[in-house]
């Protein structure tokens, strides 16, 4: 461990709070410049309440909605939950450009993209609100309680069918899922646990009136069930025991978290550290995140601006950045969705696949075109003089230093192509446009 | 899945590389010569495939109907059947919606195809569930990433684009990260932004970045080669200023302007007609035929026609009893159209028994892959994993 007694530089404090933060900030990356690795890791991840910072809109925590009614009702309702996913979604975005705790809102990224539900289906953004507060709730504690509470997260119960699972008629969907990509990976099942796990969750159920979880002991399923070997009359939370014991569930666990932070392979003498710290933690994930973001790969120049933002990072990180003032968060929201990311409806059950699948044709158009139209909503870009440089970056010295200080906070990257400096705001065009301002 | 995923992306990094100095060279060749206007050099004998995303959810028991089941089907829509001497009649035991009537002339000629009672095995009734399941040719129980087109269509740097999408709607089938796909929502748009990119020197040792470039190499490129070639080619007249209409020009210019591209896709709707269906199905349908119609007439005169085939496709179709709103729900099998200079007309596939539904839902007869296979096989010219383990219909002439 002497080499994490290192102390960060610049550059090596931005890194951490670009992965695991949701971008440099001037303040931010002062605050972390010469602590060592581990000092920063732990005070960046320290902080994470669950609790949302801003106020949420009542209508979101109340119960779903009226059901029934005529087709006008019906239609009046239809509009009514689509304005609130709008004031979801922008609820989210506000909650990402304002928190004092980035580390958990990365966090709650992540397990959106992983255990995933969208609007689409669950029809109702209160649902997918209490979701939201569900995954942020357990982002960075114990692996076996935000898996526990997902399977009974009512948005859950819907998007991946257990509402339909019933002993007559299961329904193997979330069985499937649950298997494929929540827990073990593909692979690691057959065809006949995913059966018989699915005869385990019938009757799951979501009361469409209050919203709330129910387990419906008519529909159930209490026969015996054979599942990765252990049989037994087993409910859904006994499959979820059964899974949380499985070396395999830590295997594929760390190895999606190293994804979140690392771009370089994760090699399998890592990897069972890491399994063994899971393990050992009562399957902590700030503990496993924290020793990913201590060792040294993370570090590596291979792991450096390695990763395409997305767009929320994109949008998010600029905001955060810059000050940026912002009138209408809703507005954040459909720019993330042009982009390719619109929070609360993932394109599929897997998620955004990310990585270089964030740029195409057309959304590299619409970082394009979003960038040019930012740029201007930028505090500096009105800056006459370079000396509004040291207010922003919280520090003095000569115009070159000042300059040298801030692309370092900017960019992960060096330039690609030639930055004119000739003034703050050409400068700042130029690098914004820059496709290293891209990278992360 | 997610490991394997790692892997391709790692393999890929090493294969962008080659790609981008290849891309490179033609976009330096283009900038030698501005002027060349001649088709690219790439398969010109494979021809464009046009995918007609019919969206929302067709109706196909209100747009080809089953002559020999006409009690029955005034039986299930009481007021939304169509009158059967309305009808254009095609063939012995068919006949089509009136606005389709268009296309009776594409049928006499032998150039459509209708395909009866398309889609899958266990249907999803759900929007956007359904139509992942035929943009990605998957099972109904299976989640695949990358659309049905990515594994018949490889990229082709002699090209300057793989395919271009019209209209608002996601690019759906040709939806694969290795493919260059430019999306013209509001006609040239996107052409004058991706004038605004600048061009950087490609090499790159950061693999993300060098992801970044190459895409943004490819935009350029792209853009400046339609650019050029849409300057040259005059707007093809007898378009109806209608959102489809105006699709299907910007595609029958494009097609002129001797741009070589294997697929394009456009849309039309909402064919999500759950009430007062009659109108809305009408004008739709109408749309639909007519954009069609002026498309042939236009790339007939050119000489592009023979190289050109349509497919429409949508999520499903519709219940086969009416609702209680003068519309129709979610359903499942419905007939599509195969079209083009190259086709062999006439009926294919099978009507659905109205009078065996199951649980109120026609039951397919012919599975959308065999559609894709054949089109993959005879237009495309590419064998599609995806598709191997379903028939095709000789549906165009080799």
């Amino acid at each position: 461990m002497t080499r994490n007694a290192h102390t960060l530089t610049l550059a090596d404090a931005c890194h951490l709070l670009r992965r695991a933060g949701l971008g440099a900030t001037p303040k931010m990356a002062s605050t972390l410049e010469g602590k060592t690795r581990v000092q920063a890791v732990a005070l960046l991840t320290a902080t994470w309440t669950g609790k949302p910072s801003s106020a949420v809109v009542p209508a979101l925590t109340a119960a779903p909605s009226q059901r029934g009614g005529d087709r006008m009702m019906k239609k009046a309702e239809r509009q009514r939950q689509k304005q609130l996913g709008q004031k979801l979604r922008a609820w989210w975005f506000s909650e990402l450009c304002t928190t004092r705790a980035p580390f958990g809102e990365r966090m709650t990224l992540l397990w959106h993209n992983h255990f995933t539900s969208s609007l689409r289906k669950a029809r109702h953004a209160p649902l997918m609100y209490h979701q939201n507060a569900t995954l942020r709730r357990h982002a960075a504690g114990d692996f076996g309680q935000l898996l526990k509470q997902i399977a009974r997260d009512p948005a859950m119960v819907l998007y991946l069918d257990n509402q339909s699972n019933r002993k007559a008629t299961p329904n193997e969907n979330f069985a499937r899922e649950l298997l494929e990509l929540f827990t073990l990976g593909e692979g690691n099942y057959t065809e006949h646990d995913v059966k018989e796990a699915a005869r385990a969750f019938t009757g799951f159920k979501v009361d469409r009136k209050t919203g709330t979880f129910r387990v419906r002991r008519r529909l159930q399923d209490k026969g015996d069930k054979t599942i990765l070997g252990r049989t037994g009359a087993w409910t859904g939370d006994d499959v979820l025991t059964i899974l949380l014991d499985q070396p395999q569930l830590a295997r594929h666990i760390v190895a999606r978290l190293w994804r979140e932070f690392v771009t370089t392979p994760l090699s399998a003498a890592t990897q069972s550290a890491l399994t063994k710290h899971f393990e050992s933690s009562r399957r902590n994930i700030r503990a496993v995140v924290r020793m990913i973001l201590a060792h040294d790969d993370f570090w590596a120049p291979a792991n450096r601006g390695t990763a395409i933002k997305s767009p929320a990072d994109l949008i998010v990180g600029l905001v955060r950045a810059f000050g940026v003032e912002v009138s209408e968060y809703a507005t954040l929201a459909k720019t993330s969705r042009r982009l390719g990311q619109d929070l609360f409806q993932p394109p599929n059950v897997k998620g955004w696949p990310g990585g270089t699948d964030w740029i195409t044709a057309n959304t590299l158009l619409a970082r394009d075109g979003f960038l040019r139209k930012a740029v201007r909503s930028v505090p500096l870009f009105e800056a006459n003089s370079w000396d509004a440089l040291s207010p922003w970056l919280g520090v003095t010295g000569s115009n070159e230093e000042l300059i040298a200080r801030a692309e370092t906070i900017l960019l992960a990257a060096p330039p690609v192509g030639s930055i004119d400096r000739r003034n703050p705001r050409t400068w700042l065009k130029n690098l914004l446009a820059d496709p290293s301002y891209q990278v992360m | 899945m997610t490991d394997m995923k790692r892997r391709t992306f790692l393999s890929h990094l090493g294969a962008t590389a080659a790609a981008t100095t290849l891309a490179g060279a033609v976009a330096h060749a283009a900038a030698r010569n501005p002027r060349a206007a001649a088709p690219d050099p790439s398969g010109t004998a494979e021809g464009t495939l046009i995918l007609i995303e019919l969206a929302g959810g067709n109706d196909g028991l209100n747009t080809v109907i089953p002559l020999d089941q006409l009690a029955t089907y005034r039986q299930l829509r009481p007021r939304l059947a169509i009158e059967r001497d309305q009808l254009v009649q095609i063939g012995e035991r068919v006949g089509l919606h009136p606005s389709l009537e268009p296309l009776h002339a594409l049928f006499k000629a032998g150039e459509l195809a209708v395909v009866e009672g398309v889609g899958y095995p266990k249907p999803n009734r759900s929007h956007f569930r359904s139509i992942e399941i035929w943009d990605t040719a998957s099972d109904s129980d299976r989640v695949i990433d990358d659309g049905w087109i990515a594994t018949a269509v490889r990229t082709d740097p002699r090209r300057a684009l793989d395919a271009l999408v019209l209209g608002d709607r996601d690019p759906g089938p040709i939806d694969a990260p290795d493919l260059r796909v430019l999306t013209m929502d509001r006609r040239e748009g996107v052409l004058n932004q991706a004038r605004r990119l600048t061009s950087y020197e490609q090499a790159n040792a950061n693999p993300a970045l060098a992801h970044i470039l190459k895409v943004q190499g490819d935009v350029i490129n792209a853009a400046a080669s339609l650019t050029r070639r849409l300057r040259k080619t005059p707007e093809p007249a007898g378009f109806a200023r209608d959102a489809f209409g105006r699709q299907m020009q910007i595609v029958t210019r494009v097609l002129q302007s001797g741009l070589v591209l294997p697929v394009v896709k456009v849309s039309i709707g909402s064919f999500d007609t759950h009430a007062n269906q009659l109108g809305r199905h009408k004008r739709l349908l109408e749309s639909l035929a007519q954009g069609i119609a002026a498309m042939r007439k236009s790339l007939s005169a050119s000489g592009h026609w023979a190289n050109t085939t349509l497919m429409t496709y949508s999520e499903f179709g519709r219940r086969a009893t009416e609702n209680q709103s003068r519309g129709t729900d979610h359903g499942t099998a419905a007939a599509h159209f195969v079209m083009g200079g190259r086709v062999r007309g006439g009926l294919y596939g099978e009507a659905p028994r109205l009078d065996r539904l199951v649980n109120g839902d026609l039951l397919h007869t012919v599975d959308f892959r065999r559609l894709y296979r054949s089109v993959a096989d005879d237009v495309l010219k590419a064998d599609s994993p995806r598709l191997a383990a379903f028939d095709k219909l000789k549906l165009l002439r080799g």
